[in-house]
């Protein structure tokens, strides 16, 4: 095993965790359920996200790239962006 | 993650700075870089009275905020841009964050004063969206600082915002613009002073600021915004920033610096005229709002007389 193949299955989801985890995007409104990541960066890299134009929020918690997700806590992706041709 | 300053549990990081912080700690940094901004470029004093424009936005309230906490004396304004639904959150919103505070507030309609809305008057005189929007706010914010008596005019542009203009303005080589951006403008007879008190921060920044202190902001994009093209270069500016965490605040501190050097002996150039229907300071004898409140007025006449007939 490599040691990207190690990460990769450190980030995925751990035997007997849930397989989904519920995402609200407070921009849009839309609610969904995506494959669950442990490490909120991952969540964001699955989701297409740049880190820098959104905020990670879980349980009234604002996350950094390294905190670990809550499976059963729904979690909220706050886009930053505003603005147009000022 | 830890915070780089008291090693307690740390909820944002910030890659340009190569820190991590927890709230308190992170509310002490943006709390300075608002305080270095108003210091560095001698926006405003204590004596001064100075005109929040609140849009309803994390970055405005979260401004209103800061200026309330740091002492100033502020009014709030907000105008009304009658963009439907969305205008009617972010004036619900901006109200109940003033009442919260205890802050003055003064609301102003468009459609009143216009008589259009944004999209009716993008629709009407052939402009985008958000140089209507523009035009009209940088007008009705100077009319509201003089008869509210405030000195100044703050806005809540963040960095984010400030680079990806830099990067337009650049990019099309706009020299009138680019000598005139300023996170101080200073006022010019009849113009109040403009100030840009967040230019040191990041729209991630502000965000986090608002969310950290419980502001309630409307988070939906404006809808008259969505193919904006200060969008699009807000878009470059990320991607190159995530590759090279730093790279936004040393383009546009960087211009900051030079700026001088490149416009050195350049003159502020004040309005030679005064607006013949609105005796506000111009640069031709109509100025550009009235120029659209006309052109939406004749529009409207011109409807008229084709539905009588």
């Amino acid at each position: 095993m490599t040691d990207s193949d190690s990460q990769t299955k450190q980030d995925n989801e751990r035997p007997g965790e849930k397989t989904t985890l519920s995402v609200y995007n407070a921009q849009t409104g839309t609610r969904g359920q995506v494959v669950y990541r442990r490490k909120v960066h991952r969540l964001l890299k699955d989701l297409g996200f740049d880190p820098e134009t959104v905020l990670v929020i879980q349980g009234e918690q604002l996350l950094t790239q390294d905190e670990t997700l809550a499976p059963d806590i729904e979690v909220e992706i706050r886009p930053v962006i505003s603005g147009g041709s000022r | 993650m830890k915070c780089r300053v008291c090693r307690g549990k740390a909820v944002i990081d910030l890659p340009r700075h190569n820190a991590s912080f927890c709230p308190a700690c992170f509310d002490s940094y943006l709390m300075d870089q608002v305080w270095k901004a108003i210091d560095e470029f001698e926006m405003f004093s204590k004596n001064d009275r100075i005109l929040v424009a609140v849009s309803g936005g994390k970055d405005s309230l979260a401004l209103w905020d800061i200026l309330n906490r740091l002492g100033y004396h502020t009014t709030g304004f907000h105008l009304d841009l009658g963009i439907g639904g969305y205008s009617g959150e972010s004036v619900e919103k901006t109200r109940a964050f003033a009442l919260r505070h205890g802050l003055s507030l003064h609301v102003e309609s468009l459609v009143q004063e216009v008589g259009a809305s944004v999209a009716n008057i993008a629709d009407l005189t052939n402009r985008p969206p958000c140089s209507a929007c523009g035009v009209s706010k940088r007008h009705l914010f100077n009319r509201a600082a003089k008869t509210l008596d405030c000195q100044v005019v703050a806005t809540g542009h963040n960095l984010d915002d400030e680079a990806s203009r830099l990067l337009g303005n650049i990019l099309h080589w706009q020299d009138g613009y680019l000598e005139k951006q300023d996170p101080a403008l200073p006022d010019e007879g009849d113009l109040v002073r403009k100030v840009k008190p967040l230019s040191r921060l990041t729209e991630k920044e502000m965000a986090a600021y608002a969310f950290l202190k419980g502001i309630d902001y409307v988070v939906h994009e404006c809808p008259m915004s969505v193919n904006a093209k200060q969008l699009f270069y807000k878009k470059i500016m990320n991607q190159v920033e995530q590759e090279s965490p730093g790279t936004k605040q040393a383009f546009y501190f960087g211009f900051l610096d030079r700026r001088r050097r490149f416009y050195a002996d350049k003159e502020e150039e004040a309005p030679a005229h005064v607006c013949r229907e609105c005796q506000s300071p111009s640069y031709t004898e109509v100025c550009t709002f009235c120029r659209i409140r006309l052109k939406v007025a004749r529009s409207e006449q011109d409807q008229d007389v084709t539905t009588r007939s």
